[in-house]
């Protein structure tokens, strides 16, 4: 299908007055980043669609070919910032696969307590980001004041709220502190009652319910 | 099924051109020429049905390298949990190989990715576009010789003027 201007004007659809030619994004809050897409339309059916991705590409690989593996562990925050911790885990782990070694059993449990804490802060986010895509702000507001807490976590962890890069080869950048370990137990503690408090809003909602 | 056993079984199928097992993971090295009849052998008699990644790796300045480019096909068998990586190699000018999309749909992006980013021909490929990087861009950036901060295409790109608009 055509993408430049030059290219539409020899379509071969072009006398086809009925089919419509938009082009949607790339920046639009329905695609939520920046994905373009060329749209072929019949009254309001889409009848083809061309996406073109190209507009958040970053060269994450070019930049690794000039940083060694402790470095590169910053890239892999900003390749999943929802949930950074989890893909430094990940990153690491390749590493430590690709080099042979094995990290000793404390740096394993401290990796699966960070992963599993950045899973619930992903999952707070993303639901959260469903229920804002349907009008449930508040929704919305109430899971990140929960990821909050799990900012603050981290922050006692590493110093980072955000762009975590707490794995090193081998191991973790700082061991868990008694304070960490007091900022984990209590929240979660709570985090039961109040995800199900939350859900109920988005499960009993007449836009979900609606939609089964 | 272990992972020498699948190696066999590929071997007896396919002309390999070496086989080894790195950390449990299984690399298949064919010859460019049965690239495609090894790719449908692989997926309707030892279902490898799923295709993981298609990804390519640039050997220049590597140590003891002999080929320039190694095609990566990372598969996987959904029904018992079995990967193989099939490697291809590759050398200039002869940068073209058969498409695996009639074999696997999502290849098509996979393919795109792989010429738009290193300059790999995929023969038969139905829509063989840059995918990333604008159609403008002359070079093939995840190449070793290409460098890090690029080669002024940034700062060479046509402006376009409120007049132009």
């Amino acid at each position: 299908m055509p993408l430049t201007e030059a290219a539409i004007a020899a379509d071969p659809e072009r006398g086809q007055d009925y089919l419509w030619t938009l082009n949607f994004g790339p920046q639009h809050p329905a695609t939520h980043t920046t994905l373009r897409l060329v749209l072929k339309l019949d009254g309001e059916r889409v009848v083809d669609a061309v996406p073109d991705i190209g507009y958040l590409h970053s060269g994450f690989e070019k930049i690794g070919e000039h940083l060694d593996y402790n470095q590169y562990v910053t890239v892999t925050d900003r390749m999943n910032y929802i949930s950074p911790m989890a893909n430094n885990v990940a990153w690491h782990h390749a590493v430590e696969k690709l080099i042979g070694v094995e990290p000793t059993p404390r740096c394993q449990y401290i990796r699966v307590i960070v992963s599993e804490l950045a899973r619930i802060s992903d999952h707070l986010l993303s639901c959260g980001a469903i229920g804002l895509d349907v009008g449930a702000f508040t929704f919305f507001l109430y899971g990140f004041y929960q990821r909050e807490q799990i900012y603050d976590i981290f922050e006692a962890l590493c110093g980072a709220r955000f762009t975590n890069s707490y794995t090193r080869v081998g191991g973790v950048l700082h061991d868990m502190t008694p304070l960490v370990i007091e900022k984990i137990r209590y929240p979660l503690n709570r985090k039961r009652q109040q995800i199900a408090l939350q859900s109920g809003w988005i499960v009993r909602a007449r836009a979900f319910q609606g939609r089964r | 099924m272990a992972v020498s056993s699948v190696a066999s079984a590929i071997q007896a199928k396919i002309p390999v051109a070496s086989s080894d097992e790195f950390r449990g993971q299984l690399r298949v090295v064919v010859p460019a020429e049965s690239l495609e009849s090894a790719l449908r052998m692989v997926k309707d008699e030892l279902g490898f049905d799923l295709l993981v990644d298609i990804t390519c790796v640039d050997y220049l300045h590597y140590r003891g390298a002999r080929d320039r480019f190694g095609l990566v096909y990372l598969l996987a068998n959904t029904s018992n949990n079995q990967r193989v990586t099939l490697r291809v190699m590759l050398n200039e000018p002869n940068l073209t190989v058969p498409t695996a999309v009639p074999l696997w749909e999502g290849a098509n992006w996979l393919e795109r990715e792989v010429w738009d980013m290193f300059g790999i021909q995929f023969e038969g490929h139905p829509d063989l576009r840059r995918i990333l990087l604008p159609d403008e861009f002359d070079s093939h950036p995840l190449r070793k010789d290409y460098p890090l901060q690029g080669q002024g295409e940034r700062h060479n790109f046509p402006v376009l003027t409120r007049e132009e608009a």
